[in-house]
């Protein structure tokens, strides 16, 4: 049982450093999982949640803002991307809020086929996050199942 | 005698008196091991007798900001927008301190900031968002600002505005 849970650790602690490696996740994330504790044990896993749902709701938008070039309305683009530029650097979403760098600077210059591009990256963007994050969150209960303790792991 | 005795008196009254001067501060006040802070651990206090509002339309924001300030033992309400904070006080609440995001709909930071100090509120209010070029954070803080930082809040970036406000003494 022992060797199990120090595998299964292991194996957690390698996949988070390997977020991080992979650019996927930044010092924020660590951030927000110091918040959690005994109280609330699934507080990473809900914040994220709310950045998921953000990420979908934002995206078809913006979408729809840019569908028709000959009426596109930036300034409601802009606004759907400062929000989602905010709420991934509040989760540590390190790729999502890269794109909305990118996304933010074709919106200023007006350039509809640039945003809708980033567009499409950060779509794929937030949903290879989600993927992985969910692995991540399925390592934890296995973890947790086998009678083990999340570590905590030492981003450097 | 009797005068030695009002003088025991009035010297135990003062006493007492100060003393719960002092427990007046030490409520309003956290007392922070600065061994935590700068180990990098979240600091686990004391219910403080603090309290705070948090402005900010995003969700994610509020969740965040929300644990933030329960995790240091402050006492806190959200809101969503400007608007709600101006309503929440006109309904008589009353906060230590208010996390006053920029960019909200229906009344941004700036507006509400403005809104309530012309309303007399005098709480310690600190601006967070992730505009930070000086010349959105100088209107911002023209605004009636006590302190600004830059999003993404961190516990250490809390701390730093509680010191900055004076909400805490250090141990």
């Amino acid at each position: 049982m022992n060797t199990v849970v120090a595998q299964l650790q292991r194996q957690f602690q390698d996949y988070l450093v390997s977020l991080y490696q992979q650019g996927f996740l930044d010092n924020q994330f660590t951030e927000l999982r110091k918040l959690q504790d005994e109280g609330t044990p699934d507080f990473v896993a809900e914040v994220v949640s709310l950045f998921f749902d953000d990420c979908s709701k934002l995206i078809n938008t913006m979408s729809r803002s840019l569908e028709r070039p000959e009426n596109v309305d930036f300034k409601q683009v802009d606004s759907g991307v400062h929000q989602l530029k905010g709420s991934s650097s509040s989760v540590g979403a390190r790729r999502v809020k890269n794109v909305c760098i990118s996304f933010k600077e074709c919106c200023d210059v007006q350039n509809r086929e640039g945003c809708l591009r980033c567009l499409q990256q950060v779509d794929y963007e937030y949903k290879m996050l989600k993927t992985k994050l969910q692995d991540l969150f399925n390592l934890e209960q296995r973890i947790l199942q086998a009678g083990g303790m999340i570590p905590q792991v030492n981003i450097s | 005698m009797i005068l030695f005795l009002c003088y025991i008196t009035t010297g135990l009254l003062l006493l007492i008196r100060d003393c719960n001067e002092f427990l007046s501060f030490c409520h309003k006040h956290i007392f922070l091991e600065v061994f935590f802070a700068m180990a990098g651990e979240v600091p686990n206090l004391a219910e403080s007798k603090l309290t705070a509002l948090v402005v900010d339309d995003n969700f994610v924001n509020q969740s965040i900001h929300h644990k933030l300030l329960d995790r240091l033992g402050i006492k806190n309400d959200v809101v969503c927008n400007g608007q709600e904070a101006v309503d929440v006080h006109c309904s008589g609440r009353n906060y230590d301190l208010i996390l006053m995001d920029m960019d909200m709909p229906i009344m941004n930071g700036i507006q509400a900031t403005k809104r309530l100090r012309e309303m007399g509120i005098e709480s310690k209010i600190a601006g967070v968002t992730t505009r930070a070029e000086e010349e959105e954070v100088k209107e911002f803080m023209e605004a009636g600002l006590n302190d600004f930082q830059e999003k993404p809040l961190t516990i250490s970036k809390l701390v730093s505005i509680l010191r900055n406000l004076d909400f805490y003494v250090q141990a």
